[in-house]
């Protein structure tokens, strides 16, 4: 799975694959699963579930199910990312109802994504441009919250410190710091939200 | 600063947040509107793209844990064309008229007036007559099961 931007396949690349995996060509599945595993990751696993090492499991889960019934699969007219992207959405649910049995904390931040999304009915995936937009909406986001709040954020999450340091540089108690870290995110929270109503971009 | 104090609520759950973004267990349930900003601002830093290390590898858990399906596949393309081919073996047999059917059955010749006679006249005694009519009744039998199977052994 490339970083960079790729041109989707056609419609005809795609049928002519599934029918070969159909037929148990496991190339043509590979050539199936590279072209639309990074984006059924990114677009539907990880923000669904917030944790890397979930979203893999319900990735190799999503294209597990999707081997199995690839004979049931009918196109009509449009690319089997859809089809993926159902099944994926199906796993994160499943994943989510295991959340208490498996202790693994699970967070749906995709609702905070989606206006920063393309469609989703676009397979074509630019993952880096799709990062350096959040990036950079991440980063006018902080400038429009209270400094102290940006900091902490900045400190915790873009330079990773850990808790202990992050008390010491500003200069408070963990208490404090966990206080203040809670008001931060959730000033982040409501301000992304008001970004993305007054966003003359938005899609 | 102008922060305000943390309220027991507030305080609690921040403890519970910290907690969680340590991989702690969490002394109460974390507020999830912080946990999912979080995640947001993690995934910003993080990047959203799985690795291509990643992804081949989870490429190959799915191929190695799927069934085999080409020769379940291959037995099912198979099925039909050997009905077919059996249909048409069928038909070749039906319409070359090779399988014996009732209307084919041979009907062999009916013994004479004169063989029953003969066979009377041997309770009798007189063997030769019965001799000669069944030499000929047998010329008969053989001629029409000849005519019937010609050529076959």
């Amino acid at each position: 799975m490339s970083s960079e931007s790729k041109k989707p396949k056609s419609l005809r690349w795609e049928k002519r694959r599934i029918r070969r995996a159909g037929g148990g060509d496991r190339e043509a599945f590979a050539d199936l699963y590279r072209e639309f595993a990074g984006p059924i990751y990114a677009r539907i696993l990880l923000p669904r579930l917030g944790d890397a090492a979930a979203a893999e499991d319900a990735l190799a889960e999503t294209f597990r199910a999707a081997l199995q019934n690839l004979g049931q699969y009918q196109s009509r007219g449009s690319s089997i990312f859809h089809w993926l992207a159902r099944i994926a959405k199906n796993k994160a649910m499943d994943l989510h109802r295991q959340e208490a049995r498996s202790q693994r904390k699970l967070c749906d931040f995709h609702r905070l994504l989606s206006p920063l999304a393309p469609a989703e009915s676009e397979p074509e995936f630019e993952s880096r441009k799709e990062q350096d937009r959040l990036r950079a909406r991440i980063q006018t986001v902080l400038k429009q919250i209270r400094p102290r709040y940006a900091q902490v954020i900045e400190l915790r999450f873009l330079a990773e410190k850990t808790r202990a340091d992050c008390a010491d540089i500003m200069a408070v108690k963990l208490g404090t710091l966990d206080v203040l870290l809670l008001r931060a995110l959730r000033a982040f929270r409501v301000q992304w939200q008001e970004f993305e109503k007054g966003d003359p971009n938005r899609e | 600063m102008s922060e305000k104090e943390a309220s027991a609520e507030e305080q609690r759950e921040a403890e519970a947040l910290a907690a969680e973004l340590d991989g702690r267990t969490p002394p109460s349930v974390a507020p999830a509107d912080a946990l999912e900003t979080a995640a947001l601002l993690k995934a910003g830093q993080a990047g959203m793209a799985l690795s291509p290390e990643r992804s081949e590898a989870l490429l190959e858990q799915v191929l190695d844990s799927a069934p085999p399906r080409s020769s379940w596949l291959g037995i099912g393309r198979l099925l039909p064309m050997a009905a077919a081919l059996a249909a048409v073996v069928l038909l070749i047999l039906v319409f070359t008229g090779k399988t014996p059917g009732p209307e084919t059955v041979l009907a062999l010749p009916r013994p004479g007036p004169e063989l029953l006679q003969a066979q009377a006249a041997a309770t009798a005694g007189d063997i030769g007559k019965l001799r000669a009519e069944m030499h000929s009744y047998r010329r008969e039998l053989y001629a029409a099961l000849a005519l019937r199977y010609r050529g076959r052994p």
